[in-house]
């Protein structure tokens, strides 16, 4: 029977042990990183151009927060082949726009199609995250029309290119307000053949000088994605302005201060500081009256 | 040697030993480090620091309660006591006033590391409006800061005359304390002049003293938040303005009292009497803690809820429990007995009573910012959390420094104990007088 090497025993734990060690993985390190969360807006304002706002968020301890400092790359697809449009980093709230100043047009696609891949690859904190966009490029023209004072907002919408109108496509006409548009008659309004639509302007909207700024909107269409086009005109009522901004309040400018709250403040702090000088000249008094 | 001379012996400023030089170099390198990090934070802004949109007063204005706290203090020894006709106080009421100026150009300094852009402060003095706490803020503090000089320098007058004549083979000192003297000579006239400014600015400071510290609350109380949103909190920050100023007293009293071998001047007696006035405001801030809690915390609603589930349960309770129990009711059970109030006793818990105060401004400034009434969405995660950066730790480090080396420099060249007060309290004026003249 072969004798044990008892010397051989700590050499054999300790390699056991260094076998473990190598092998065992942190809990932390097992848990996977979350992944991000894409969601992708494609906006067309015939005024400012097309963007793609894109809003990110990924699972933490207190549920979905934005992840700031992502890199987001925006890729625009011809059938098989791409070209990165370009790359964009998602602010404190996790959200970017992408402006697309150049949009390339595939020449054998008449249907004015545009595919467009957002992707943010995998960081130190995130995993990464795909999402594909296929919209239709429409052109929105919105003007004011009056007929025996009447007045009408007109909608076209058409095809670049050709130049021909877009039937069945839902629009949503509205004045633009600060916080929220009002809704003029329906929620939508379906285009005709002709691509248009027409929806009367009430006559009693209060606007500044009487300026009211008509919307006209395609909303989170999945064909159009969001279109909007605006137009403005004198016909509303002028509103009359009811601020207490040049009224001497709580929360007015410095040269506006209650006068209650100017005159028996500063009447202490007169008191306070007159003494203070009356004290700062006993010093001087002092100074004067060593031989006194 | 006579007993005049002995006592300006006793009493004139020492020369610093190794430990004395050891601790302003430290004092120092703090400083240094600290201001380093504030150039950071002139450079990249207050992206240096951990406040973001919500925790946006951190450190920073906790440690600028601390101060204006530590402020009253001279208020409360000077004025209150002296106005009491209280005279054992008499011996402590140099260290308390030196305590604060120094806390209150430090309160002033604190705000300004606190702005994100420092070099538009002059915008707070052309274009304030009267309708902010935050004006009134700046007005009280300005006019505390002249008001605490005033009271120091006046008493020190005489003091001044006398260690020009202690100092005449240093021309330096000579100089200066000739200079700061004012010529003074101690005539019928002067001695007039200076009871009754010294009267009048103890009158004055205490209603200023009390507004600098309302007003600092109302900062808080003005805004509608949890944790903040109370009529309490002017006597509620008074309160524990006072524990923090007589335990800062309290500890530096001792210091010197040991550095300079004082002990026939501030004796045991005095400590005695600091630890019962300890443990009389001690109560009286408990009893206004309870008040602050309570009341919130028997109506639940849901924005206070959050708010004080940190504090009692959540991730603040243990500094919540520690500042209460170990901050106040222990020194107040310690300070009841005797033996508790010998001065190394006291100086311990006076210690911690300062470290509890301070912590104590923290859990109030914090922990409401991250508790608001709608909740906090739409942000990074680490933005619901907030602890200051080591930049923010240093530069906070750096003040708490300045502080202690003003004390330390105004030590250094006054004399700690006011040497004329402490001549007439022993009946020994007449000869020093004459001598004057």
């Amino acid at each position: 029977m072969k004798k044990i090497e008892y010397t051989r025993i700590p050499w054999m734990l300790l390699c056991i042990g260094l076998l473990l060690l190598t092998s065992w993985e942190p809990t932390f390190s097992k848990q996977k990183k979350p992944k991000v969360r894409l969601s992708v807006q494609y906006t067309k304002d015939m005024a400012k151009g097309s963007f793609l706002t894109i809003h990110t968020k990924a699972k933490g301890d207190h549920g979905y927060h934005p992840t700031p400092d992502l890199p987001i790359v925006i890729t625009q697809y011809f059938g098989d082949s791409s070209v990165v449009l370009g790359e964009i980093v998602t602010g404190v709230d996790g959200s970017a726009i992408y402006h697309m100043n150049e949009l390339r047009r595939n020449q054998q696609d008449t249907t004015n199609h545009f595919f467009f891949g957002i992707t943010s690859p995998t960081t130190d904190k995130y995993r990464s995250a795909k999402k594909k966009l296929d919209v239709i490029d429409v052109n929105l023209v919105t003007t004011i029309e009056t007929v025996d004072s009447l007045h009408k907002a007109v909608v076209n919408l058409t095809s670049p290119g050709t130049n021909l109108p877009v039937e069945g496509a839902f629009v949503q006409v509205a004045v633009d307000r600060l916080f929220r548009p009002i809704i003029l008659g329906k929620d939508f309004y379906k285009t005709d053949e002709n691509g248009s639509i027409i929806v009367p302007i009430p006559d009693d909207i209060p606007g500044l000088n009487g300026n009211l700024k008509i919307l006209a909107m395609i909303k989170d269409s999945d064909e159009y994605g969001n279109v909007q086009a605006s137009t403005q005109g004198k016909i509303g009522i002028p509103i009359v302005e009811n601020s207490t901004f040049d009224q001497r309040k709580l929360w007015s400018p410095p040269s506006k201060t209650p006068l209650p709250l100017l005159i028996f403040p500063n009447l202490i702090i007169l008191g306070i500081w007159f003494t203070l000088v009356m004290l700062i000249f006993n010093l001087y008094k002092i100074s004067k009256s060593k031989s006194d | 040697m006579t007993q005049f001379d002995q006592v300006i012996h006793d009493l004139a400023p020492q020369r610093f030993n190794i430990w004395g030089k050891l601790w302003t170099g430290l004092l120092i390198a703090v400083i240094l480090v600290g201001a380093y990090s504030y150039y950071q934070q002139l450079k990249y802004g207050l992206i240096i620091t951990d406040m973001r949109d919500y925790a946006s007063w951190g450190v920073y204005i906790s440690n600028f309660v601390f101060f204006v706290a530590i402020s009253l203090v001279g208020s409360l020894i000077t004025a209150i006591l002296r106005l009491s006709g209280v005279k054992w106080s008499t011996p402590l009421t140099r260290i308390s006033e030196i305590i604060a100026v120094a806390a209150i150009i430090m309160a002033g300094l604190t705000i300004i590391i606190d702005m994100g852009r420092p070099d538009r402060l002059f915008n707070l003095f052309f274009h304030g409006r009267l309708q902010s706490p935050i004006i009134w803020d700046v007005i009280v503090i300005t006019t505390y800061l002249v008001i605490s000089v005033l009271l120091l320098y006046y008493p020190l007058l005489p003091d001044l005359a006398i260690l020009k004549k202690y100092f005449a083979k240093n021309k330096w000192f000579t100089t200066w304390y000739t200079w700061l003297s004012i010529n003074w000579t101690g005539s019928p006239i002067q001695k007039r002049l200076s009871r009754r400014s010294i009267r009048a600015l103890s009158v004055m400071i205490i209603p200023v003293a009390f507004s600098i510290h309302t007003v600092t609350a109302w900062l808080f109380a003005t805004t509608y938040r949890p944790g903040w949103d109370s009529t309490n909190f002017g006597p509620y920050f008074i309160a524990g303005a006072f524990v923090a100023g007589a335990g800062a007293v309290v500890a530096v009293m001792y210091v010197f009292r040991k550095a300079y071998h004082l002990e026939n001047y501030i004796t045991d007696y005095h400590f005695d009497n600091m630890g019962k006035l300890l443990v009389l405001l001690c109560l009286v801030y408990l009893y206004f803690n309870v008040n602050e809690y309570l009341v919130p915390a028997y109506k639940v609603t849901e924005g206070e809820s959050a708010h004080l589930n940190s504090l009692f349960f959540g991730e603040y309770a243990a500094m919540f429990w520690l500042v209460i129990v170990g901050g106040l009711v222990v020194p107040v059970i310690a300070l009841i007995f005797p033996q508790g109030r010998k001065p190394l006793p006291l100086f311990i818990i006076a210690l911690i009573v300062v470290l509890g105060a301070w912590w104590k401004r923290y859990i109030i400034v914090t922990p409401t910012l991250l508790h608001p009434f709608l909740p906090i969405q739409g942000v990074p995660e680490s933005w619901h959390e907030y602890f200051p950066t080591w930049r923010e730790w240093s530069i906070t480090l750096a003040t708490l420094a300045s502080s202690l080396l003003i004390i330390t420099g105004l030590i250094r060249v006054l004399p700690v104990v006011p040497i004329q007060e402490t001549l007439e309290e022993r009946g020994i004026e007449e000869p020093i007088i004459e001598e004057l003249k």
